[in-house]
């Protein structure tokens, strides 16, 4: 029990920068290059640490929250994921409430951070930011939905444990089509390509990058490092969905969990790999297309 | 088997909401050609043993609407030279909502009584019935002699979803009399798509008002 | 008995609270005259604050049911005996009028209602003392503070009135009362001209109510507005509940009904706006709750309906929120869209009513009561937030402000503090109510209750839409007025830093409860389940409001946010200190010169969800036409009207201006024709009686 907890807690400080390393890996291959090494991730956050600082003269406090309240805010939401098949630190009825609300809380400090600087750039990456989680909000929420529905459980815990449960039962096209729109989602909430490139710096199309465009040091590595804690708890929402099946030993699930990331990692990169970044007037149709997948998702199961 | 088979079809629905809100022509056809693999798949899951007329209708499905009708219109394209982009007659959000609309009307309302499998069959006719309206949309709603002729296949697609059905009952000749008639018509099309852009230099259907008397 | 007493004599302290200020000496200059910014206003501080304390007491003594008299007169005195028996909180008195007699009680129901009604005011005036701009006012700004107690206290009496005629006239007081304190305004004469219009809409609003107290008249046989009456034919019912619909909803600004209110709430001087959507606008849901506790709901429909006019109003509301450029009438479309939001909370409680659930009803009831309490809070803050921002500056448009955060930096923080709790974020209390409506939504979806699910999938939906939109909505006030660059230099080089501690205190005071109330909802969930059972008419505490929901579990997870923040907060303190960062100029991607006005505006920053909504807002965009290689000068504009009051409500009313001078003939100026008219009619009422006692 106390051990889970602990790996909880490992897995979630540690192993979201793996993550983009993997990512990178892959989209290295692709391209035919050997690419940076897994770890490179690691490297960069703490080297960014441990680099000084250069704040615009035009900003507050405001603009110093921004990742530090971002960070905190994705860290206590992945106290409240599942893990796999183990419990979360913390669950109650109606965390998932929380959970979602959480996020806003992060996306409130972001844009008002990029906002601070009185950037046009920044102005106009926080605008599409704010744009697209207007779709993909009620989207997530659908997706909430579909689980309460087939679980009839208000816990993210008990509620990601036994909806799976739904393969078995036959309540299988639901699921399907959740999984299609969380993956969208989670695309979009993470900002990887098709919604945005996370590699262009000093282009007009991303959102994410261009929002901590004027960050340096400490506040650029912490605001890496969140994204980067984001992209695994969101992952880990949708590896319930994805892979429901247990072993019944402990470690053995851990490492079935931990390559089931790598696995949604590895599909991310390859994502990136074959598709091109969509226009950003198009994003709207692809959140839009998710909101329909999760909506009949819940069609399905309550016609 | 049933959820293999409802799988395939939600991500047969899926797949109308992409090819409704793609803006590539080339995407569109690819997106097509992958309902086309999909449903090449479902005569071998629908009914849990495999006959010679399923292995049949798959195999000729998947080689005619996965392979050569995508790999002519892509070529059709290329010879046209015209530009990938979709003109649509509405927006493509618009359009999307439209197919979500057909959709959920489709999964509330559309269900065939007396059918003695219900559970295993429960999404067939839904999912055939929605396939057939997006057709009808991406028809109606598309300029381009190209985004037409996938309008057509889309629609094929619903039909041949709802012949699923009656695979085992119906001889297999008619389904492969749908087939036969949807690839001549493409080649047909194929053909004249060429023709009216050496005539109009454009792909343009609505060029076609010209003709009229 | 006494605790009534007490409230009464609260309301005729916050009556009597603005009288002094009658006679205040406005002729020396403003600059002599520090410690008292309007006239008067201190000393209705201080008699508010004596208000708050004889409320609170009667509030407790009547929810308690303690009677202190009990305990020192000796029970052998004569008088104690009469007070003994008379110790329920409701004082019966005829009166001269012809119907209905001074009927007053309190419930739990009004004992929560009167809490905010006691509290906002003492916030208000004290506000109102630093806000020295008022003081420049002429001689007849000494009335602001006398309409502003009498507007108070008869939100105070609209409370505790059961008697429908009473009831009518308190309701009528706080209308024109409120009408009265709104004119005092910056500017008098579109003050004037909102005013008129909610004078329009507020009467049309009674006149529903009128229609439905007769209707109440002619089944109950009384105006007594007490539980227990008789059976309600289902027509009648449906009729009056559709007219208190229509009543209340319009004073709580519901869509379609919320025309009047933008321009009114924007208009009014910050104290004021503040009251007038902190507690005014939640008569119209008291009135509902009390109503609905009156008339039984049997029917599903009613709960749907609420759901549906909430989650429009909420949608609505923060979606013209988003596209306005005036802060305070941002802030005044924010309550549409809160009021959408106890709408869609007291939809819940209906419809758990109607299928006999507890649960959905106490959960229901709790988020909009919570709510209620909620919004005045955070709303008043950001008004007298807003007001600060208007004195230092003097204009509300946010596209001309920017980087007053290094000016203003108190009240920044306490804007943003106002900001992410109405935005529904943790850890404050916007989150927790919004939170438990969520949990009542979610829990109606998870359940086999005969519910029409897509009805409140819908509204669950709306709400997230609403969450999201509400995010970029304070995110867009807060960057656009205090962060970044002044985006017009001369306002920002005339902002004068505000120092005032009466409108700190007034202001911290308000963040305090957001974050306190947001960290302990679980403190008020015996007050809600009181409530409940007192709106219900049955004991539905049975598990608990905090079995349904743990609410204690908000305190542990705002506490452990707080918590998880104080890491990297440390860790970026530390390096700061180690290595102090180096200032320079905003980097923004290398280019040589930024300007201050190529800032993202704030409706630049709105624009993208605007226009993903334009097929319901239908924005109006100027925009020039390039014509030749070497286009001219032009101009962009873009605006957001709004729809119902450009396309509903203007043409309607034309529509009468229009006809309504045929009826001129009817005036012709002469007395003698007026008398025959007056003649007419009592032989047509004469000759009615007569058909109808036949």
């Amino acid at each position: 029990m106390i051990i889970n907890l602990i790996v909880h807690f490992c897995l979630l400080i540690l192993m979201p920068p793996l993550l983009l390393g993997i990512i990178n890996k892959v989209k290295a291959l692709f391209a035919g290059r050997r690419g940076p090494p897994l770890l490179q991730a690691y490297f960069d956050i703490g080297k960014l640490l441990r680099k000084g600082m250069v704040i615009s003269r035009s900003t507050t406090w405001v603009f110093m929250a921004g990742p530090v309240v971002t960070l905190a805010a994705v860290f206590c939401a992945g106290t409240l994921i599942p893990l796999g098949r183990f419990a979360a630190p913390i669950s109650f009825t109606g965390d998932l409430v929380l959970f979602a609300y959480l996020f806003g809380l992060a996306r409130f400090f972001t844009t008002s951070a990029a906002l601070d600087t009185g950037s046009a750039f920044e102005g106009m990456g926080a605008a599409r930011e704010v744009t697209f989680a207007v779709l993909s909000e009620p989207a997530l929420f659908l997706v909430f939905f579909v689980f309460v529905r087939l679980s009839g459980s208000l816990s993210l815990g008990e509620m990601l444990h036994l909806a799976p449960a739904g393969y078995v039962s036959g309540a299988v096209a639901p699921l399907v089509l959740v999984a299609i729109g969380l993956f969208i989602i989670m695309l979009a909430e993470t900002c990887r390509i098709p919604v945005d490139d996370p590699n262009t710096h000093l282009e007009l199309t991303m959102i994410h990058e261009v929002m901590v465009l004027d960050h340096s040091g400490p506040l650029l590595g912490i605001a890496l490092y969140a994204a980067a804690m984001k992209l695994f708890v969101l992952s880990s929402l949708l590896l319930h969905v994805l892979q429901p099946f247990k072993s019944g030993l402990a470690w053995l699930d851990w490492l079935i969990f931990a390559g089931g990331m790598m696995v949604i990692a590895g599909t991310i990169g390859v994502v990136e790999s074959v598709m091109a970044r969509l226009r950003m007037n198009h994003v709207p149709h692809l959140l839009v297309a998710a909101i329909i997948l999760c909506g009949a998702a819940f069609v399905l199961l309550v016609r | 088997m049933p959820n293999l088979v409802n799988t395939i079809l939600v991500i047969v629905l899926a797949l109308n909401l992409f090819a409704l809100g793609n803006s590539r022509l080339m995407s569109v056809i690819r997106i097509v050609s992958a309902q086309g693999v999909l449903l090449g798949l479902l005569p071998l899951v629908m009914h849990g043993h495999i006959t010679i007329a399923a292995l049949l209708a798959a195999g000729v499905g998947i080689i005619l609407k996965a392979i050569i009708i995508p790999s002519m219109m892509l070529r059709a394209l290329r010879d046209a030279d015209i530009k990938r982009e979709v003109e649509p007659l509405i927006g493509f959000l618009p359009s999307i909502i439209l197919g979500a609309l057909a959709t959920g009307f489709s999964l509330l309302f559309v269900t065939l009584p007396g059918l003695a499998d219900e559970a295993a069959v429960s999404l067939v006719i839904p999912t055939s019935f929605a396939t057939v309206l997006v057709g009808f949309i991406l028809l109606t709603t598309r300029y381009k002699a190209i985004s037409q002729v996938v309008g057509y296949l889309v629609l094929e697609n619903g039909i041949f979803i709802f012949g699923l059905l009656l695979v085992e009952a119906l001889p297999l000749v008619v389904e492969m009399g749908v087939l036969l008639d949807l690839f001549v018509g493409i080649f047909v099309i194929s053909i004249i798509v060429n023709h009216i852009n050496a005539a109009f230099s454009s792909l343009d259907t609505r060029h076609l008002v010209s003709l009229k008397e | 008995m006494l605790s009534i007493s007490l409230i009464l004599s609260a309301i005729a302290l916050l009556a009597l609270s603005g009288v002094p200020a009658l006679f205040a000496s406005t002729r020396s200059s403003p600059a002599n005259r520090p410690a008292f910014g309007a006239p008067g206003a201190g000393v209705q501080a201080v008699l508010t604050l004596l208000a708050l304390a004889l409320g609170v007491a009667g509030v407790i003594l009547a929810w308690t049911g303690y009677n202190p008299l009990a305990t020192w007169l000796p029970t052998s005195a004569a008088g104690g005996q009469a007070l003994l028996a008379d110790a329920e909180a409701r004082l019966r008195l005829d009166w001269f009028l012809p119907w209905g007699q001074f009927h007053v009680a309190i419930d739990p129901l009004s004992a929560f209602f009167l809490l905010p009604a006691f509290f906002l005011p003492v916030l208000g005036s004290l506000y109102a003392i630093g806000d020295r701009r008022l003081a420049g006012f002429s001689q007849d700004s000494r009335l602001l503070p006398l309409f502003y107690g009498l507007l108070a206290a008869a939100i105070a009496l609209v409370i505790i009135a059961r008697d429908g005629a009473l009831f009518l006239i308190a309701w009528e007081l706080m209308a024109l009362a409120g009408y009265f304190a709104s004119l005092f305004g910056r500017d008098r004469e579109r003050g004037r001209r909102a005013g008129w219009v909610y004078l329009v809409a507020t009467h049309l609003g009674t006149l529903c109510l009128f229609l439905m107290f007769a209707i109440y008249y002619r089944v109950s046989g009384s105006f007594t507005l007490e539980a227990g009456g008789p059976v309600w034919a289902p027509g009648l019912a449906t009729a009056v509940l559709l007219l208190a619909t229509v009543g209340f909803g319009c004073k709580a600004g519901f869509f379609p009904l919320h025309v009047w209110l933008p321009d009114f709430y924007a208009e009014a001087p910050a104290h004021v706006s503040a009251l007038l959507s902190g507690i005014m606008s939640k008569m119209g849901i008291y009135g509902l709750l009390r109503i609905l506790m009156l008339v039984p709901v049997t029917a599903a429909w009613m709960g749907y309906l609420f759901l549906i006019i909430g989650a429009t109003s909420a949608v609505w509301g923060i979606a013209m929120a988003l596209g306005q450029r005036d802060l305070k009438r941002s802030l005044a479309y924010s309550s549409v869209e809160n009021l959408g939001i106890i709408a869609m909370a007291l939809g819940l409680a209906t419809l758990g009513r109607a299928l006999g659930r507890p649960d959905f009803t106490l959960i229901g009831l709790s988020a909009a009561l919570f709510h209620t309490w909620n919004h005045g809070l955070f709303k008043s803050l950001l008004f007298f937030a807003a007001g600060a921002v208007d004195r230092s500056t003097g204009t509300r448009d946010t596209d001309q402000l920017g980087g007053l955060g290094k000016r203003l930096p108190l009240v920044m923080a306490l804007f943003m503090v106002g900001a992410v709790a109405i935005a529904g974020l943790p850890p404050f209390n916007g989150f927790a109510s919004e939170w438990l409506l969520y949990n009542g939504l979610f829990r109606t979806l998870g359940s086999d209750a005969a519910v029409a699910t897509h009805f409140v999938a819908l509204a669950a939906v709306a709400l997230a839409l609403v969450g999201a939109i509400a995010v970029a909505c304070f995110v867009k006030l807060t960057a656009a007025v205090f962060l970044g660059e002044a985006r017009a230099p001369a306002i920002a080089a005339a902002a004068r830093p505000v120092r005032s501690v009466s409108m700190a205190l007034a202001m911290g005071f308000a963040a305090l409860a957001c974050l306190a109330l947001g960290l302990f909802p679980a403190w008020l969930a015996p007050v809600f389940e009181r409530v409940g059972a007192c709106w219900t008419g049955v004991a539905v505490t049975v598990p608990g409001l905090l079995r349904y929901v743990p609410l204690r579990w908000l305190t542990l997870a705002g506490a452990g946010f707080l918590l998880a923040l104080l890491v990297p907060v440390a860790f970026i303190v530390g390096r700061k200190l180690v290595r102090p960062p180096v200032v320079a100029g905003t980097w923004d991607c290398g280019y040589a010169r930024p300007e201050p006005r190529m800032q993202y505006t704030g409706t630049s920053f709105g624009r993208s969800i605007v226009s993903l909504l334009s097929f319901m807002l239908r924005p109006r965009l100027k925009a020039p036409r390039l014509k030749a290689c070497f286009p001219e000068r032009s101009s962009f504009a873009s605006t957001l009207p709004d729809l119902i009051h450009d396309r509903l409500v203007l043409p309607f009313f034309q529509l009468i201006g229009r006809e309504a001078p045929r009826f001129r003939v009817l005036q012709q100026g002469r007395t003698h024709l007026y008398v025959l008219y007056i003649l007419i009619i009592s032989v047509v009422l004469l000759v009615m009686g007569r058909i109808a006692s036949k």
